[in-house]
């Protein structure tokens, strides 16, 4: 420890600011478990809105469409959807710290969790996000085929009323896609730094 | 060492080292939190998963490296995946490079220790994990040979970043460049 009666050193503000260490104990240990697996469920819970409101658009659309085509489509996404589940959510309930995080470097074991969050992003856009966008691309497809055959007469009815609602939906996934595809390039970024740091360091 | 010993004792070996551990560094780990997050409630939630990690962890510890770097490595661990987990909008963060190039307020001599403590956290909290992790070993007062070992930096780039340290503490806090190590 510094010995520095200057009360502006950085080094002695940090040392001596008040602090209340917090031991585990083992009614701690299986009280943080069962938090750990109830955030888990919260967000596998969460994670199920997207393959729900692709079963509602596909379901709806092989109800009422009538080429074969359409439904094979509708089908495809369906399962896309929910095998994307597995995809996206393996490896949830192991909230273990990776075996080797403490014979890691700060440095690899960042960069691990940099590149597992770009990895779990793309993941997202390819399962998640895949099939939203192939089940409203291709019910759009079913509504303006149905415009044309019909000229416009069902677009009055149920349909039309889904006009908005869609429209929002194409807004929230083009938003998504955005958001998603700046904050992979942030991390690819960080990795590229990081990558840097350790070629430096092996000089 | 008792990192080693048979799997008969392994349970009660892991439970020694962790309650070694944290009486040593229970403190420097309840700092490195406040490094991490800055909202208390969320803070507490860290510092409780750094503990329960760190518990877990040393059902694997067997001396190939000291409990110190041990006991860092997982803290740094679990609060950068929590940095990585609440930042919304990761871009924000800086380098030090970069924070050294920002105007800083000189807040005067003889700022209350409060206040010192709230703007050296938050300067903190600007930088990106693995500065953090550097200046965090800083302030503790781990020489740059360890912190080489905790961030796994050679010491080049550790000196490197030390002096950048010393130079954005020295314009913010009034604090000479020499004094530090």
């Amino acid at each position: 420890m510094r010995n520095d009666s200057s009360g502006n050193d950085p080094r002695t503000i940090w040392q001596n600011q008040p602090t209340e260490p917090s031991v585990m104990t083992l009614e701690k240990i299986r009280r943080k478990t069962q938090e750990l697996r109830a955030r888990t469920r919260r967000t596998l819970l969460r994670g199920i809105t997207a393959p729900l409101l692709v079963a509602g658009i596909s379901g709806y659309g092989i109800a009422s469409g009538d080429s074969p085509m359409m439904r094979a489509i509708f089908s495809f996404t369906i399962a896309w959807s929910m095998a994307g589940q597995y995809f996206v959510n393996r490896g949830m309930w192991s909230a273990a710290l990776p075996d080797d995080a403490a014979l890691s470097t700060g440095l690899e074991s960042y960069r691990r969790e940099v590149e597992h969050r770009r990895d779990l992003f793309g993941r997202f856009l390819l399962w998640t996000l895949g099939p939203v966008v192939l089940a409203l691309t291709t019910f759009i497809a079913l509504l303006l085929s149905f415009g044309i055959r019909n000229r416009g007469m069902p677009l009055k009815g149920t349909l039309l009323n889904m006009v908005p609602f869609l429209s929002l939906l194409v807004i929230w996934a083009v938003g998504v896609f955005v958001i998603r595809m700046r904050d992979r390039r942030e991390l690819q970024r960080e990795i590229n730094e990081l990558n840097d740091a350790e070629r430096e360091s092996a000089r | 060492m008792r990192g080693t010993e048979s799997s008969s004792t392994g349970a009660e070996s892991q439970d020694d080292l962790y309650r070694d551990a944290a009486d040593k560094f229970g403190s420097s780990l309840e700092r490195l939190a406040r490094a991490y997050e800055a909202d208390p409630e969320k803070r507490r939630d860290l510092s409780q998963d750094i503990h329960f990690q760190l518990w877990r962890s040393f059902q694997r510890y067997d001396a190939r490296c000291s409990v110190r770097t041990w006991v860092y490595r997982v803290a740094h661990h679990v609060a950068a995946s929590h940095v990585l987990r609440e930042r919304r909008t990761f871009s924000k963060l800086v380098s030090l490079e970069e924070l050294e190039m920002l105007p800083g307020k000189d807040h005067g001599q003889f700022a209350d220790q409060g206040v010192n403590l709230e703007r050296l956290s938050m300067l903190i909290q600007q930088l990106k994990p693995l500065d953090r992790q550097v200046i965090i070993s800083y302030l503790e007062d781990i020489d740059a040979e360890s912190i080489g070992e905790i961030t796994g930096l050679s010491s080049g780039n550790v000196a490197m970043r030390i002096h950048r340290i010393k130079n954005i503490l020295a314009r913010r806090f009034h604090e000479g460049g020499g004094h530090a190590k």
